[in-house]
């Protein structure tokens, strides 16, 4: 099977609202999927139709080959899920909260090879309510594989967390990959869907507006890389710039910047300035990330956008 | 429906529940408490009697009067019920203290000489009831009967308090039988008559009989409701709703487990209410099928109450702050704490809507009274209500969202 979820024209509508707007996309089984979009695009509200606890207005979602409207109970048991705000019983401990969760099952992986993976050995008797935030989440992914799930859903599995605790969920959630299962991952951090996801599906407005690798969403989107010549003579390197046709610069912090259409630009650049006996520091190449992404692609900012 | 699947989730309602010290101590500690608090308001030595000053101007001459009566001269006031009394008014005094409702206290002479002393003592004093015997009121009372023209005898006046409506309505209520009888001896009456409280407080029966049926109904009621509440408002808000919705654990299922738990917990604290009521104030009681049938039956309805206020309420804040509204008149106005012939006319019949009203009763019907047909007609009414109720809890409980 070379495709775990596979989503057609999928449409869900709240009132006025069209929270998901005919969105179409799949995901790779084993791979991490990741849904990035700003807080109210239609991220959980797609995620929830996937996992079988919303209905859709319109459109087909197939999960391991199967309809989901006609084979929920089996999907159920080969899911695992971390909802969006997850908080389990505040006075069981994480073990008693695995086997908990556990229990619910037919199929069942082995707890303490889970509290190894997510290294939750040290806590696995303490209460929840006791746990850090980043611990808690932690949890949260652990019970997301109790029943040895084909495909994990994260809903925002970081948010509200440390940089430190963030990292930490991160690491959990790539040792996931590494076991063969799929993961599907919404954030609207983009930090998290570079670092961990093969696939990136962009959504804004309920509609998904960009899908594709990371390289290939920087590629296609993320518009021209920009070479930063710094500790130079400001005058000369522009003149020295223009003459050469890279008239695209700016001054940021002394800095005279440019935006490089092609790779070998960098070097016909370099060669000039040298040629030109333009003397500067040192030069810095600044690639495009997913916010210039999602700038270029909306108009707005991710982490300000709603 | 999966058993296992039931199971666990009792048991974890069950840890998380018993590891909570505050919800632990809310749900059993809690209607203990009520049972000493109010059984020792009511019952400990001599508490529930009303105070009833008397001043007897008349005192004096109650060594006479009894001597008449006990020649067989006097009034045809029947001698045997004055034991070894010497003065008329204390046998008089007894028998008001031998209803059980009323406590005499007599003012002294040092305190209150004249009418005029008296009034001012009363108001210092607050009493709340007194008893003016006038001079002579013996002499003259034998002149009426003498003469057979009642306008002759004097008058016993009652000074009562009129903001205390309760009180008074046991004094004069007692007082009335006691002239009443009085007056069929001296018009010749056959019957040898006591005084007979018992339409005013069971003889039999003391305040913590009524109190705990009682206090089981309120527990069964707060512990449903509440535990419901609980239940669905904070396992929506922190996902467990949703994480469960995921999984293979259907809301039948889930619903089972809880009114499981919820059943469990009823039957418990019935247990720990029984053993105080027995051990601290020696309750006499009968447990049989209609006490099981009660209880089930008012988990189930007040359950499905709290279900119906979380389809309406689903915000964790105030959804309790709903459900008090809803269990707080109950817990005054379906006689509880009081009995309801306590109660203004227009409140007996708002009580007589109020689902607790019937578990109650039942419950007392069923363990103190031994009613089996009102235990039969209690628990037909809330089976009925519950089943009404928790199905329309039911429907209306929903695991999504939308």
């Amino acid at each position: 099977m070379e495709y775990a979820i596979e989503v057609e024209n999928l449409t869900k509508i709240y009132g006025d609202l069209k929270a998901v707007d005919n969105i179409s996309f799949r995901v790779r089984a084993g791979e991490v999927f990741a849904f990035l979009g700003p807080n109210g695009a239609g991220k959980t509200t797609t995620v929830e139709m996937i996992e079988t606890i919303r209905n859709p207005a319109r459109g087909k979602i197939r999960v391991l080959g199967c309809d989901i409207s006609k084979k929920t109970k089996e999907i159920k048991e080969r899911i695992g899920v971390l909802p969006q705000e997850f908080i389990s019983f505040e006075r069981l401990t994480v073990r008693e909260t695995l086997t908990y969760f556990s229990r619910l099952y037919k199929k069942h992986a082995d707890i303490d090879e889970i509290i190894d993976i997510i290294d939750l050995r040290d806590k696995e008797h303490e209460q929840y309510h006791t746990l850090s935030g980043g611990l808690k989440q932690r949890v949260g992914v652990a019970i997301a594989l109790v029943n040895d799930p084909d495909i994990v859903f994260l809903d925002e599995p970081t948010t509200g967390l440390d940089p430190r605790a963030r990292r930490d969920v991160w690491n959990a959630i790539a040792g996931l990959k590494k076991q063969g299962k799929t993961v599907f991952l919404t954030t609207h951090y983009m930090e998290e869907a570079e670092y961990l996801a093969d696939d990136i599906a962009i959504i804004h407005r309920g509609r998904i507006v960009a899908e594709g690798t990371l390289d290939e969403l920087i590629q296609k989107y993320g518009g021209q890389s920009i070479l930063s010549i710094k500790g130079c003579n400001v005058k000369e390197a522009m003149e020295a710039l223009r003459k050469t046709g890279y008239t695209e610069t700016r001054l940021t912090n002394g800095n005279v910047e440019v935006k490089i259409p092609k790779k070998d630009a960098v070097i016909d650049i370099l060669f000039y300035l040298r040629e030109k006996e333009v003397y500067y520091r040192e030069v810095d190449i600044k690639r495009s990330d997913l916010e210039d992404v999602f700038l270029n692609l909306t108009g707005a900012k991710l982490s300000e956008a709603t | 429906m999966n058993l296992r699947i039931v199971a666990t989730d009792f048991m974890a309602s069950f840890r998380n529940y018993t590891r909570s010290k505050g919800t632990l101590f809310f749900s059993i500690a809690f209607p203990v408490i009520l049972i000493l608090l109010f059984g020792a308001i009511f019952s400990g030595g001599g508490a529930g009697r009303y105070d009833l000053y008397v001043k007897n101007y008349d005192y004096e001459n109650g060594e006479f009067i009894i001597g008449m009566i006990k020649n067989g001269t006097g009034m045809g006031y029947p001698s045997g019920s004055l034991g070894n009394f010497t003065n008329f008014y204390d046998a008089l005094y007894d028998q008001l203290n031998d209803t059980g409702v009323i406590r005499m206290r007599v003012i002294k002479d040092s305190d209150a000489s004249d009418r005029e002393e008296l009034n001012r003592y009363v108001k210092s004093e607050k009493l709340k009831a007194v008893m003016v015997i006038p001079e002579n009121y013996g002499m003259k009372l034998g002149l009426a009967i003498f003469n057979e023209d009642a306008s002759l005898a004097p008058n016993i006046t009652l000074m009562l308090d009129q903001s205390d409506a309760q009180s008074n309505g046991v004094i004069i209520s007692v007082m009335a039988q006691l002239t009443g009888q009085s007056n069929l001896m001296i018009a010749g009456g056959d019957n040898f008559m006591h005084v007979n409280t018992s339409s005013i407080i069971q003889e039999k029966f003391e305040y913590i009989d009524f109190f705990v049926p009682g206090v089981i109904a309120l527990t069964v009621m707060t512990n449903s409701v509440f535990g419901v509440i609980e239940s669905n408002t904070k396992s929506r808000k922190n996902g467990i709703l949703r994480k469960l919705s995921t999984t293979p654990f259907t809301r039948g299922d889930w619903i089972l487990a809880k009114m499981l738990f919820m059943l469990f917990m009823a039957f418990v604290s019935t247990f720990f209410i029984l053993v105080v009521g027995v051990l601290v104030w020696h309750l006499t009681f009968e447990l049989n099928v209609y006490m099981f049938i009660l209880i089930i039956s008012a988990s189930f309805a007040f359950a499905g109450m709290g279900m119906i206020v979380t389809r309406f309420v689903r915000d964790e804040e105030t959804a309790p702050a709903a459900a008090n509204a809803i269990t707080f008149p109950m817990m005054f106005l379906a006689g509880i704490f009081f009995p309801l012939e306590m109660m203004p006319h227009f409140l007996q019949v708002v009580a007589k809507f109020m689902p607790l009203y019937y578990v109650g009763e039942g419950l007392r019907d069923a363990m103190i009274l031994g009613d089996a047909s009102g235990a039969l007609m209690n628990s037909l009414v809330i089976f009925i209500f519950a089943a009404i109720v928790f199905t329309i809890g039911i429907v209306t409980t929903s695991w999504k969202d939308e």
